[in-house]
């Protein structure tokens, strides 16, 4: 982090991370260490918690993880949980930042994501957070909330394949038809393609794994 | 602080079989850059991305990878966070050129 706050494209305003599998139970464990982050978030994340000593954290947490991931065993996401809301309630803070549980079975980086919600699969009802209710942050990132709201929606709209069902926004954010977009994805499976991630004019096709 | 260990309660997926490729078809110009970084006497090499049309310093974001390293999928999220107006930076877990040698360490 140190290494690349020096860089000059690279602003003093605070860093996030984003993680995904294996990269989420990385940046879950830099929030539970206590690093400077303004953000941590992770996606569909092992749930391994290897801090011994759970730092309290300034940032926002966020977890999206698939209620019925078989990858993942509820408990030890569980524990994760329980993990960060010492960690938050060491800094003083409510749990206010929620979970997301979008309730698919695989991670959206698989050819195989269900686009099709399934049931909530006995996770607890007060551990599924509102899927949109991450857009309305109770900590700013990069000092504004509004900012947060402003460049992460889109981020958070399409850079998680779960979410692009559930979290259906353009980059204006103005809701669009959820079904049009797993429509789409089909389409683009049948073609190879795992997804298809527009952001604004700018799109990326993500072939499927060979 | 962190470990590479993961719960494994299933049997892990393959990782894929080759860096895929990333068509970008339109959009802001986004710059990358071989991004190398040392700790611990091991080599990192991350990917950094930016927007390229502009020159002012934006907030930067990490972005980390699965069990498998730093491959295009990552690169591809960075590219993304860049065309949004964030210095991304994919990291490298490993290090010195290695990829999915966590085996155990979940996804």
């Amino acid at each position: 982090m140190a290494r690349l706050g020096e860089h000059p494209a690279v602003a003093d305003s605070g860093m996030a991370a984003i993680g995904y599998c294996f990269g989420g139970s990385v940046v879950m464990n830099m929030a539970l260490s206590g690093m400077p982050l303004e953000a941590a978030i992770s996606f569909h994340g092992v749930p391994t918690v290897a801090v011994n000593r759970p730092q309290a954290f300034e940032g926002s947490v966020r977890i999206h993880n698939g209620a019925e991931d078989g990858f993942v065993a509820r408990d030890d996401l569980v524990a994760l949980a329980r993990a960060r809301r010492r960690c938050l309630s060491m800094s003083g803070r409510k749990s206010g930042d929620g979970y997301v549980f979008p309730r698919i079975s695989a991670p959206p980086s698989r050819p195989q994501v269900e686009m099709s919600p399934a049931t909530s699969g006995g996770i607890d009802p007060e551990m599924i957070d509102d899927p949109i209710g991450f857009l309305e942050p109770t900590h700013g990132v990069f000092g504004s909330p509004a900012l947060l709201i402003e460049r992460f929606r889109v981020p958070f709209a399409t850079l998680c394949g779960e979410e692009v069902a559930s979290v259906d926004m353009d980059r204006r954010g103005q809701a669009r038809n959820r079904v049009d977009h797993r429509v789409d994805d089909v389409r683009l499976q049948r073609r190879g393609i795992t997804g298809r991630q527009c952001l604004g004019t700018r799109c990326l096709d993500v072939p499927l794994p060979a | 602080m962190i470990g590479a260990g993961g719960v494994q309660a299933q049997t892990e997926p393959a990782p894929p079989s080759s860096d895929e490729q990333v068509t970008i078809q339109s959009g802001p110009r986004v710059a990358g850059e071989v991004f190398e970084y040392a700790s611990g006497g091991t080599t990192y090499e991350g990917y950094l991305a930016r927007n390229a049309s502009t020159d002012h310093p934006q907030p930067a974001i990490l972005v980390v990878h699965e069990w498998w390293g730093l491959d295009s999928y990552a690169r591809a999220r960075a590219d993304q966070l860049a065309a949004l107006g964030f210095a991304a930076l994919a990291v490298d877990m490993y290090g010195d050129g290695q990829a999915g040698r966590a085996s155990g360490g979940g996804r």
